[in-house]
């Protein structure tokens, strides 16, 4: 990282907030070692972080570059596909039928949507040498837990598009029957969290400049392959582990019942994303191509580790008593966030090894950022949803 | 000033620095570079947008509806028709009062838009009733089922609800101008068939001869119920021939026309008014003029409540809200969007209610503790206001409240 710190002393508080988020962002395009993964990461990472085009308040029009794959043999290439999408037939779901009659209360203290200590607020004031009042308190996580569920509703947007566009550009044509049910799946997502949002919290939070650039990234890049490991596999990934760490916490019923349907779902996304990817990367690509998938993969494997700082919070309640570092080191090591990034690559990782995105030429990179502790775990092929809800219950430690 | 500026910017519509292809692209990058900009500023759009629910709101929640379906349609002027609704099982309706108004739900582009028709028809037949509609200019209900309402076509509705005539006295004479006359209808209709000792006078005003509503049927009553029925009109634009009063019906020529009516002087008839507000405002200064008592004037004004922009932007975060009814005390949470009754129904709670629509006071709680921002207008007088009254079916809570419930039977 820079010493931006140093460099933007003399500004005055706002804009060196503003120019420290650059350097920020500037470190992390420094870092990526693969020039190719950088050429492919940049355009996005100007789009989202300087021109911050997610939040411009008018709808962002992204080029689209990729071509349709049509076969008018239909063949029966896929059954573990044409088995998902069976499963994935059955599985469908009405989301009038929650409960939307909850009253949902955000600033409840007996079924609190998000618990206390989630960001460790009290560690947070004894820093700055203040205390939060419980009324500060239950609006800061108000903020938290809506700026959470836009963000979610933001992916699913990304997730809805991006699932259109890898089922006309993948080559299998049992893949795009299932394609179809995940745009279908997708789309419902977009219409529970919508409504949740809409309808119990009252507020709907701009999109992260993160998410807008690996949303942003994988839309523009021509290669199917690309789009579907970012989408299948990463970002189904993070939101997998975010989801399942809000449905572990929630103690709002309504909450918890619809994530437990949207990871249902998100569950055979991933899968197909692994039986996709696996027999592309370990049979058609060349060894160069297979390799620059894996550096790209690692980046932003590094982007969601990182960079998910909840920074709009941060603008909205504590720029200039804080610095953009400090808040960092702050969220980093809050409890919850520390155990979404337990979950989201006790999922990710083993997907990655299944795919053969993990060879030992990238381990000893997994193993400096901390990472590698996962590889063992079991990959989405092997996994029902029901083993993932049960695990979210028990095993993962708070 | 608009002349100045239509000159200066004919020039450059014809020649265009950017070509068209080009247009978005430009637009982007002004919008790139005001976006750098304003952060080097430290100047940055807000986080979060407000959410009101209005979007999932769809059908009301909790309020119990009743499905309706529309038997027959009249025409009874160019701009308005009468709606015969029944049940569509055929089962009786309850019982309705003259004078009293259904509200209509009705889905238009997603919405869920409520409108109040008072009826318009013969009270003591039970299994159906009509409400009578007048076009509205950009009233997009009313335009709606002027166009389009069928018989077979069904409606939810909520009803009967008004307190207007509720115990009507013997002598009445009753003050209607435009669509103000389809309550007035229902009374002369039920009253003057089953009631020998009525008497009944109707001052009826329009803009034209096109526009008078029912002239047929009031003139036939007027026929079979002689003296006991007598009928003024009054038009703004009367045509050639035209005997009765002329102009807005208003100070001289209402007064004119009250000079014209016996029963206007007799001590113990009262006076109904419905129409426009100032009509009716006028109709109220004059006849506080000529010595008639405030008790015996009452008046009925539809109105379609909504929430004023500057208010809207304070119930824009849930509330928690207590509800307290005889029986208990009920914490439930009001969501932006959301009224009070709604919110009260939603969670189990008996509260009374009508026409949910500001309408009726039927819903009328106290509110005994935080603030609510009311859909005006709605019918709740100023005392009531001061007594800290509120409307539960027009209210937004913009704090936590606490709200008791009236008792069945309670003033």
């Amino acid at each position: 990282m820079l010493d931006s710190e140093r460099l933007t002393n003399l500004l005055p508080t706002r804009m060196r907030s503003q120019v420290d988020s650059y350097f920020e962002a500037l470190s992390v395009f420094m870092e990526i070692r693969d020039p190719k993964v950088l050429r492919s990461l940049a355009p996005s990472g100007v789009r989202g972080m300087l021109l911050q085009r997610g939040k411009q308040g008018e709808p962002t029009k992204i080029s689209c570059n990729y071509e349709a794959h049509f076969d008018w043999t239909y063949p029966a290439d896929q059954p573990e596909m044409a088995e998902l999408y069976r499963r994935a037939k059955q599985g469908q779901w009405d989301s009038d039928s929650l409960a939307w009659n909850t009253d949902v209360d955000p600033f409840d203290y007996e079924n609190p949507l998000l618990p206390d200590d989630f960001l460790d607020p009290h560690t947070l004031a004894a820093e700055l040498g203040t205390t939060f009042t419980n009324k500060e308190l239950a609006e800061f996580r108000f903020s938290l837990v809506c700026w959470l569920l836009s963000q979610f509703l933001h992916g699913e947007q990304g997730a809805l598009f991006a699932a259109c566009q890898v089922t006309e550009a993948v080559q299998f044509f049992d893949g795009k029957l299932y394609g179809a049910t995940q745009v279908m799946d997708e789309g419902r997502h977009v219409e529970v969290f919508n409504r949740y949002l809409d309808q119990k919290l009252g507020r709907l939070y701009q999109i992260n400049d993160n998410l807008f650039v690996i949303i942003d990234s994988l839309m523009t890049d021509s290669r199917w392959d690309m789009k579907f490991l970012g989408m299948q596999i990463m970002v189904e990934g993070l939101a997998l582990g975010a989801f399942g760490v809000i449905y572990k916490v929630t103690r709002e019923p309504l909450l918890r019942a619809l994530l437990e349907m949207v990871i249902q779902d998100e569950a055979r996304h991933v899968h197909y994303g692994v039986l996709a990817l696996r027999e592309h990367i370990t049979k058609e690509l060349s060894e160069r191509e297979r390799q620059e998938r894996e550096d790209w993969a690692f980046e932003v494997a590094l982007l969601m580790r990182n960079r998910f700082m909840v920074y709009e919070v941060y603008e909205e309640w504590f720029e200039g008593l804080m610095t953009r570092e400090h808040w960092r080191r702050f969220i980093s090591n809050a409890p919850g966030m520390k155990m979404f990034r337990q979950v989201m690559f006790s999922r990710l990782v083993p997907n990655l090894r299944a795919i053969g995105l993990m060879s030992e030429r990238i381990l000893p990179y997994y193993e400096k950022v901390g990472l590698l502790q996962y590889f063992d775990g079991v990959a989405a092929d092997g996994l029902t949803a029901e083993q993932m809800l049960r695990e979210l219950d028990g095993a993962v430690q708070y | 000033m608009a002349a100045a500026s239509a000159k200066s910017t004919a020039p450059r519509r014809r020649f265009k620095l950017v070509p068209r292809v080009l247009e978005p692209r430009v637009g982007q990058l002004r919008r790139d570079l005001r976006v750098v900009l304003a952060n080097l500023r430290g100047e940055r759009a807000p986080a979060w947008l407000a959410r009101d629910g209005s979007r999932y709101a769809g059908a009301p929640a909790g309020l119990a509806t009743r499905e309706l379906e529309i038997s027959e349609v009249i025409r009874e002027t160019a701009d308005a028709v009468s709606l015969v609704l029944r049940d569509p099982s055929g089962a009786s309706l309850p019982p309705i009062r003259p004078g009293q108004f259904f509200t209509l739900l009705v889905e238009l582009d997603g919405e869920t838009l409520r409108r109040a028709y008072s009826v318009s028809s013969d009270c003591s037949i039970r299994d159906r009733f009509s409400v009578t509609i007048k076009r509205v200019p950009d009233g997009r209900v009313s335009t709606y089922l002027n166009d389009h309402a069928a018989p077979g076509m069904r409606l939810r509705a909520l009803g009967p609800s008004g307190e207007f005539a509720r115990e009507p006295a013997r002598k009445l004479v009753l003050i209607a101008g435009g669509s103000g006359v389809t309550p007035m209808m229902a009374l002369l209709r039920t009253l003057l068939t089953r009631e020998p000792q009525r008497e009944l006078a109707l001052i009826y005003a329009n803009r034209s001869q096109a526009d008078v509503i029912f002239a047929d049927a009031l003139a036939r009553l007027a026929v079979e119920h002689g003296p006991r029925l007598a009928v003024l009109h009054a038009l703004e634009q009367p045509p050639p021939s035209w005997s009765g009063a002329v102009g807005r019906c208003t100070g001289p020529t209402l007064a004119g026309m009250l000079d014209d009516t016996p029963l206007a002087s007799d001590p113990d008839s009262e006076f109904l008014l419905c129409g426009p507000t100032p009509m009716m405002d006028g109709a109220r200064e004059l006849l506080g003029a000529r010595g008639v008592a405030a008790a015996r004037i009452h008046s009925e004004s539809f109105l379609a409540p909504q929430l004023q922009a500057k208010a809207a932007a304070k119930v824009r975060a849930p509330q928690a809200v207590t509800i307290v009814t005889a029986q208990r005390e009920v914490g439930v949470v009001v969501q932006p969007g959301q009224t009070l009754l709604e919110a009260g129904l939603a969670a189990g709670l008996d509260m009374p209610y009508s026409c949910a629509m500001g309408g009726c006071a039927a819903c009328k709680v106290e509110l005994e503790r935080g603030e609510v921002i009311m859909r005006e207008p709605n019918c709740l007088g100023p005392t009531e206001r001061e007594a800290g009254q509120v409307l539960a079916c027009v209210a937004c809570p913009s704090a936590p409240c606490r709200v008791r419930v009236r008792e069945r039977g309670e003033a």
